[in-house]
């Protein structure tokens, strides 16, 4: 896994201008989604729809 | 004590056991096992009712609030319009009322008619349909007995999917991919069906039956083409979802997978045969004869039985379950050793996939398309600026003032606005231009941005698109995009795909443009916005096609916005109204008018809160018996859906009782109440049973209730029967909640602030 990973940043036009309270979205960007989506696992419990799908012969 | 099997959510409902074509790559009559021969071709009754009856227990037992089931075969259409209208009514009578049901079909599409098409409109069926693509690739397997070409026959079937009546049944296409066909030319025969989805599956095989590879084919060609379709996905634009490049995109990014193909995440699905057998997969038909068989059946086995079964556990243990190749290999979370059955040979099922060296370069391949997507997150709270302790005492009593009820806001758009970075981050996106600009004007208009963002439906769409939901296209952050640029207004231009025929700026409206139209180009100017369509017609505001979000002006400067465009605000779980007309929107403004009125004369304490964090009311459709209707949706902070009542007093009680589950909600999002794992059912206020999350929401509604009736009681003496009907409710739901066992110091709290409050409505009428 470790080689898709990126340090670097993805190229946003402008800059930064987030703070503690308001991360900017460019620096919200940056970080692993599924680390993020795992902070958000108490917001996401209600979506209703399970995340996975494992039907391999239809849609 | 045995603990709980993981649920089962997915059902594979086998109706027919037979097929009317005959396409020689069938995993169910050309492949290793022959379980067909010998099952009944139509379901029976007995075996539909037994089926339902297990399906909801298990839903009970395990407190799900979803269920999703497919009925297949065979071919299913050849059990006819009788036994799938009582498998969905069977079905749907046997769940608990608080658990969804997602009815599905999957069919080869010869015999889909408008005769069905109504049928599965009725019982809200969604359909998907195999395809190989165009007419030579499709007629390369997917034959009749005699030879036959199926191919018309389908295209005529999805042709009746695509009409606006039907087009919601849509669900998607499933395309068996096979390198002898042309990428490109199966790619482009799909994407003029205007499919919302479609699934390529790999062929099954085995390493003692492997896959077609043709010579001079190089290594990997299933990756190779799977690529070239991929190339020509991104160059349009990504017009429909692609489960098998979403999926990658998603587990590259840490995400969870979405098909039992690709990833680590445990399996939660099972086939029922029309004999009442339980089978572990379909695909497993390709292995050896008699592998899918568990040995049990819905007459003698429960769910739990088949779900503790060992073929079951093996296909749900992750990382662990996988040989040491796999475990070993840099890309195993993507690829999750491929589906189970392609791993078989010599007995076992302990090894790679035989399609390893072509999912490791479509992996790759895709990765270094997306470019770098992982990175460690920083210990930010997500979730925004706490509240304050008296914040909290306030809303635990079932109010919240305004400041409390904006701080929920702030922690609602912190988390939207993560969502949106986890949505972008999980798209395997290089660059986008409308994040770009998304993400400039965030910086430099930041009022813009948080206007857009704070709209509720946001955040719908966000997690939709999170959990894997392939409606949930990306193409609704370019939306984003532009409506953040029509109210910054600094000249900023992006490119938005047109969706069911419309422009959809949300918060702010939508453009009505038709068939034809497929992007147009949005500018945010000083003086206004423009839309240049692709079929080169420019436009803006000022056409009559615009159809605003409208607002509805109280007293005090306060607005209220009456959200019928957005279709992301089918969040709520009833019908959504069209459009509403000039007559039907004066009789809403009306009606709000007087309900705001009413609640903030009455009911002032719960007003003010309200009116800090309720934006938008969304018109649903009617009942059929014109019961009232209303909802609060978990993902639509701010909004509430309801269908116009009778009374404008009718309407405030609404409000109030739905911005209830809203505020909760928001709560909810940041912290534990009670213990989610508890699976026991109570009913309280005569309701049917439901678990703790739902007393939980119960109550702190009718906190709301009581106090609406009893303030009415007090100069209309018809309104003490119901005060003291519903106080008596409440009073004993809130005891139910609070010796449920199942709250966190957190939910004690707010169960005691419920009992401070019936207690003062209790000692106020002794």
């Amino acid at each position: 896994m470790e080689q898709t990973v990126d340090q670097g940043a993805v190229p946003v036009r402008g800059g930064s201008c987030g703070t503690e309270d308001r991360p900017a979205l460019a620096d919200l960007a940056r970080l692993d989604a599924g680390e993020l989506a795992g902070r958000l696992e108490l917001a996401l419990a209600g979506a209703g729809v399970r995340p996975v799908s494992p039907f391999d012969s239809a849609i | 004590m045995t603990p709980p099997p993981r649920p089962l959510t997915q059902v594979v409902l086998k109706v027919h056991s037979r097929c009317d074509l005959a396409c020689d790559h069938c995993y169910v009559y050309e492949h290793a096992d022959t379980g067909w021969r010998s099952r009944p071709r139509v379901i029976g009754d007995a075996v539909l009712a037994r089926a339902a009856e297990r399906i909801g227990e298990h839903a009970v037992a395990h407190g799900l609030t979803a269920v999703r089931v497919v009925l297949h075969g065979g071919e299913p259409l050849l059990a006819g319009p009788a036994v799938i209208r009582r498998a969905a009514e069977l079905l749907r009578a046997a769940l608990p009322e608080v658990c969804d049901l997602d009815l599905r079909v999957h069919t080869n599409g010869v015999r889909l008619d408008r005769e069905y098409c109504e049928l599965f409109d009725e019982l809200g069926i969604r359909v998907g349909l195999s395809l190989d693509g165009d007419r030579a690739a499709n007629d390369r397997h997917r034959r009749f007995a005699d030879g036959r070409s199926s191919h018309p026959q389908v295209l005529r079937a999805v042709g009746l999917l695509r009409e606006p009546r039907f087009r919601h049944l849509y669900a998607g296409l499933l395309c068996t991919v096979d390198v002898a066909n042309d990428p490109l030319a199966v790619y482009r025969a799909l994407a003029e069906l205007e499919p919302p989805a479609v699934d390529f599956l790999l062929p099954h095989a085995t390493w003692e039956r492997p896959p077609r590879r043709p010579t001079g084919a190089g290594a990997t060609p299933y990756a190779d083409w799977l690529l070239a379709v991929h190339t020509r996905w991104e160059a349009d634009g990504r017009p429909f979802a692609v489960r098998t490049f979403d999926s990658v995109h998603r587990t590259l990014s840490g995400l969870p997978g979405l098909s039992e193909a690709l990833g680590l995440e445990p399996v939660d699905l099972v086939v029922l045969e029309t004999d009442g057998t339980y089978e572990q997969a379909d695909s497993l038909r390709t292995a050896y004869d008699g592998a899918p068989a568990t040995g049990m059946d819905v007459f003698r086995h429960s769910l739990d039985d088949v779900a503790r079964h060992p073929g079951t556990a093996a296909r749900q243990s992750g990382l662990a379950g996988l040989n040491a190749t796999c475990r070993a290999c840099p890309v195993v979370r993507s690829c999750g050793g491929g589906l189970y059955a392609h791993r078989y040979r010599g007995g076992t099922f302990d090894h790679p996939s035989v399609y390893c060296a072509d999912l490791r370069a479509l992996i790759d391949g895709l990765a270094a398309r997306a470019g770098g997507m992982r990175r460690p997150a920083p210990p930010v709270d997500v979730a925004g600026p706490a509240l304050s302790d008296e914040q909290l005492d306030e809303l635990a009593a079932g109010l919240g003032g305004p400041e409390a009820v904006r701080a929920l806001a702030r922690s609602q758009l912190a988390l939207t606005r993560a969502m949106l970075a986890a949505v972008h981050g999980s798209s395997g996106l290089p660059r986008s231009a409308a994040w770009e600009l998304l993400a400039e004007l965030d910086a430099a208009e930041p009022a813009a941005v948080d206007t857009v963002l704070a709209h509720p439906y946001v955040r719908a769409w966000a997690a939709r698109r999170l959990t894997g939901d392939p409606g949930a296209g990306l193409g609704t952050l370019a939306e984003l995009a532009a409506s953040a640029a029509v109210l910054a207004g600094r000249g900023d231009a992006v490119a938005v795909p047109v969706q069911d025929g419309a422009l959809h700026l949300p918060a702010l409206g939508r453009l009505v443009l038709g068939a034809g139209v497929r992007e147009v180009r949005v500018t945010g100017g000083r003086t206004g916005w423009t839309a240049h369509a692709d079929d080169g017609t420019l436009t803006g505001p000022g056409d009559p096609r615009w159809q605003p979000v409208r607002r509805i002006g109280l007293t005090g400067g306060r607005t209220l916005a009456l959200e019928d465009v957005d279709p992301q605000r089918a969040a709520h779980r009833w019908p959504v109204a069209d459009r509403l007309d000039d007559a039907e929107f004066a009789f809403w403004t009306r009606d709000v008018i007087d309900a705001a009125d009413l609640l903030d004369h009455d009911l002032p304490e719960y007003a003010a809160g309200l009116w800090a964090g309720l934006s938008t009311v969304t018109p649903l459709r009617p009942r059929p018996d014109r019961h009232d209707v209303s909802s609060a949706a978990r993902q639509a902070f701010g909004a509430v859906g309801i269908a116009r009542p009778r009374t404008a007093p009718t309407l405030a009680l609404l409000l109030a009782h739905e911005f209830q589950h809203v505020k909760l909600g928001a709560v909810l999002d940041r912290w534990e109440l009670y213990d989610r794992t508890d699976t026991r059912l109570f009913e309280p206020f005569n309701l049917s049973p439901r678990p703790i999350g739902s007393l939980f929401q119960a109550v702190y509604a009718h906190l709301a209730v009581t106090a609406f009736w009893g303030t009415r009681a007090r100069t209309d003496p018809s309104a003490q029967p119901r005060f003291t009907h519903w106080r008596a409710l409440t009073d004993e739901a809130v005891d139910q909640l609070a010796t449920s066992g199942a709250l966190t110091p957190l939910g004690h709290r707010f169960a005691t602030g419920a009992r401070h409050s019936v207690d003062a409505w209790l000692r106020i009428t002794a």
